[in-house]
């Protein structure tokens, strides 16, 4: 293997990334996560508490609560910003020049994967810069460089380098390398998210710390030791993230990491994961064979997803979607909802099942089983809408006939809201019947879902930013049932009438950022 | 077999199945030495699946390719060492400029020399823009970056796929002189369906039909073989459906006579038709349709 190979693979995959407008826009999103994540303690709000007592804003505080809560983030985020490293080659055919190279296979992976954890490492830090001067804003000790690379290090190293494998392993591993994988990383996710955090009760010692990708127990087990001194409690309970506090209880100073061997250790153990993903990524990798690569010509296979609706063709053919399409925008968008489910028939068959299954289960199975899983298989049936026209070229096609482009972006919006629908259809009709106001919330929900697929897809032109976004929200509204302000689609039933206005403005909000990215994607390329 | 050199590249009964049970190449079987190898043939012909087995991109299912003797197959790096390629519908990463995108291709088939990247954009006319984003570069640009790209490591062996699709008529002869320019020490192989691309450089024409080799021949053996197979003649217009229909119609102009057809038949294909002299266009039609599979 040459150094110099891997490294011009890496620099250029930096390069390509930073390159995109979008990498600005992920820019000045750090600044607000930073911003928001980081509460004023003047609105009565603060990062990290135990047992009550507020902890004082010093660096080793921010940096441990920071840094946890941004590798959670970055193991769902990241995953989805990085994972179309391979893909681009594809799409472009430079993959085809480089199989043609002597490059080794390993050069070529290793290249892709230093360029991805670079890119992250990147994105780290400028967090870390936001982060520190949101202290110098609201802090109540200097800012320690050194405490804020140490713990940042330890915390987020692993999740960097593990996400970054995981997404190279990812797009390796053929039935792994699509929307399938999108939806089946969501679950590694939540298994590497809660294996370290229930095995870090036993304070160092448990088996899961040696699996923390993104620093659970060692959050835990950093915090633990010094609150349980300070606290006379064997049990005290942190909580991290922005919570409201009592003024009258004093701050509680966390003096830092207590770094020793078994420390390090865990956090080196838990980063070397990446070894295996590595090691797998290298036996999948198809070197650019269109024999073997999905999206190519000349019998490749095609999607996990389109593969599993096979069977169901005949189906599909039975209710001729091929004739629902039409001039103007009520067609069109049953053109949208048509071509899903000729793509792909699954998306027909679930829809099916929702309806059925919507009758016979229980009111309580239904909100919190049911609906949670039609939001997760709407996540998937919807992702590609926006972006498969320019995926598959014939975006030129559809705006050189008359009066589609301008009627693109809201068809593609109803055409979506329509399908969104017919997943809740009978969810929405019995809860109509028994409880309203969750009815509604459901109906928003589903319409906040489509618009979000739109908005999201027209603005970032691939699916994966929706697919990652939504699927960390879904996340953390199934973790939260009695939280009214996650309850976007009613079936926790703690929305409150405001909560339904601002889901509904939301929605709208980010049709509206559809309508707008189509616009001026449309001006930028006629200029 | 190409010019009096040594042979390069063989080929031995190569043939690609694909695994949903499409034949796209079938007992192919070549022999090649120097020069520019014009490969034509219809789309799905299988050319691109061809060229994509001798760049080591994906592996015969059943046959030999060999370079300087060795079997490409089993040792793909010995070619790769040697090997320019530039695909069909070539794309670049917008983001880098030229010089970027030259210098990593450069990197990757283990060229290290700055000047190398500079020469060769000095070649293809696109040093003025050297630093410039590749997005913003027209298709031509974008071609002839790629040949760049392809050229960089001075390869024995040039495969170029469909290089002048979409290219303005511009675009193209600067491209084939390029090619031409390139040809004499090497081995370079041009995939196209366009006859016009090759007739001016190529030193050799392979045609291509569903995935078998129709013929091989130097440009004049070509000819050679199509005279006294062309034929043109007069027709009424409300005959011309029928005509279309029956015959190998090479070219046709509508006139105030009627239709005025040029026609590649092997006999007199209508009374009064008179045999002109072939032109590579309609040797290609001729060996494409009256030609012996290998």
């Amino acid at each position: 293997m040459t150094v110099r190979r891997v490294l011009a693979v890496a620099r250029t995959d930096v390069r390509v990334r930073m390159a995109r407008g979008s990498s600005a826009a992920l820019l000045v999103a750090l600044c607000i996560l930073a911003y928001v994540i980081v509460p004023d303690l003047s609105t009565g709000r603060a990062l990290m508490q135990v047992n009550g007592h507020r902890a004082l804003y010093n660096s080793a505080t921010i940096a441990l609560a920071t840094s946890s809560l941004c590798a959670v983030l970055l193991g769902m985020l990241g995953f989805y910003l990085i994972s179309n490293t391979i893909r681009r080659d594809i799409v472009t055919r430079t993959g085809f020049v480089v199989a043609s190279t002597p490059v080794r296979n390993a050069e070529y992976l290793a290249g892709k994967l230093l360029g991805s954890i670079a890119f992250l490492t990147l994105v780290v830090l400028v967090y870390i810069v936001n982060v520190m001067a949101m202290q110098l804003l609201r802090g109540e000790a200097p800012i320690e460089p050194l405490r804020y690379a140490t713990i940042f290090l330890a915390a987020m190293g692993p999740a960097v380098v593990v996400v970054a494998g995981f997404a190279l392993m990812f797009e390796c591993v053929y039935p792994l390398s699509g929307r399938f994988g999108d939806i089946a990383y969501f679950f590694v996710w939540v298994m590497l998210l809660t294996i370290p955090a229930s095995t870090a009760e036993a304070i160092g010692s448990g088996v899961g710390s040696y699996f923390d990708v993104f620093g659970i127990a060692f959050l835990i087990n950093a915090s633990k030791p010094q609150a349980i001194a300070d606290f006379h409690n064997v049990h005290p309970e942190v909580s991290i993230g922005s919570s409201r506090f009592d003024p009258a209880q004093i701050p509680w100073r966390f003096d830092g990491v207590k770094w020793s061997w078994h420390v390090v250790g865990t956090r080196a153990a838990s980063a070397a994961l990446v070894i295996p993903l590595f090691v797998i990524a290298w036996l999948a990798f198809a070197r650019f064979d269109p024999a073997r690569v999905k999206g190519s010509t000349g019998g490749a296979r095609g999607s996990v997803l389109a593969r599993i609706g096979a069977p169901l063709a005949p189906l599909v053919r039975a209710v001729r979607p091929e004739s629902w399409a039409g001039p103007g925008l009520a067609r069109m968008a049953l053109g949208e909802i048509a071509l899903t489910i000729m793509l792909y028939p699954t998306v027909l068959a679930a829809a099916l099942a929702t309806a059925i299954a919507g009758v016979v289960v229980r009111e309580h199975a239904l909100r919190s089983a049911l609906l949670p899983i039609v939001f997760v298989a709407l996540v998937a049936a919807l992702a590609e809408i926006p972006t498969r026209d320019r995926a598959a070229r014939v975006d030129a096609i559809r705006s050189g006939i008359p009066r589609t482009r301008r009627l693109s972006v809201p068809a593609k919006l109803l055409g979506a809201l329509g399908l969104a629908l017919a997943f809740v259809i009978v969810p929405l009709a019995r809860m109509i019947a028994t409880s309203p106001r969750d009815a509604l919330s459901l109906g928003i929900g589903a319409a906040l879902i489509a618009s979000a697929a739109v908005g999201m897809g027209t603005l970032a032109r691939t699916p994966k930013l929706f697919a990652g976004i939504s699927m960390l929200y879904l996340y953390i509204v199934m973790s939260s049932p009695h939280a009214a302000d996650f309850d976007f689609a009613g079936w926790n039933g703690a929305a409150t009438d405001g909560v339904r206005v601002a889901y509904f403005v939301a929605a709208i909000a980010l049709a509206g950022i559809a309508v707008l990215a189509e616009w001026l994607g449309g001006r930028a390329e006629r200029s | 077999m190409l010019t009096t050199a040594a042979t390069a590249l063989t080929l031995e009964a190569v043939t690609k199945r694909f695994r949903n049970g499409i034949v796209a190449v079938n007992d192919l079987s070549l022999s090649l030495g120097t020069g520019v190898l014009g490969l034509l043939g219809p789309n799905g012909a299988g050319k691109t699946t061809l060229m994509q087995m001798i760049a080591t991109i994906t592996r015969p299912t059943g046959g030999r390719i060999l370079f300087d003797g060795r079997d490409i197959t089993s040792d793909p790096d010995f070619l790769r060492e040697k090997l320019g390629y530039l695909p069909q519908d070539f794309g670049v990463y917008d983001g880098l400029t030229a010089v970027q995108f030259l210098t990593y291709f450069a990197a990757l088939k283990g060229v290290s020399s700055r000047s190398r990247v500079a020469e060769m954009l000095e070649m293809v006319n696109l040093h003025t823009v050297a630093n410039r984003a590749v997005g913003g570069f027209s298709g031509g640009m974008k071609q002839r970056l790629g040949i760049a790209q392809a050229l960089i490591n001075d390869p024995a062996l040039l495969i170029v796929d469909e290089p002048t699709a979409g290219l303005d008529p511009e675009e193209r002869l600067r491209f084939r002189n390029i090619l031409s320019d390139i040809g004499f020490d090497r081995l370079v192989i041009f995939s196209t369906h366009i006859v016009s691309d090759i007739e001016s450089i190529a030193t050799e024409i392979a045609v291509m039909k569903s995935g078998r080799l129709i013929v091989t021949a130097t440009p004049p053996d070509l000819l050679r073989a199509a005279t006294g197979s062309v034929w043109e003649t007069t027709i009424a217009q409300d005959r011309f459906d029928e005509a279309r229909r029956a015959l190998r119609i090479a070219r046709s102009v509508r006139n105030s006579s009627g239709v005025h057809l040029r026609v590649v038949s092997p006999g007199c294909p209508l009374p009064g038709a008179v045999a002109v002299e072939p032109d590579l266009e309609d040797a290609f039609i001729y060996a494409l349709n009256f030609g012996a599979a290998q």
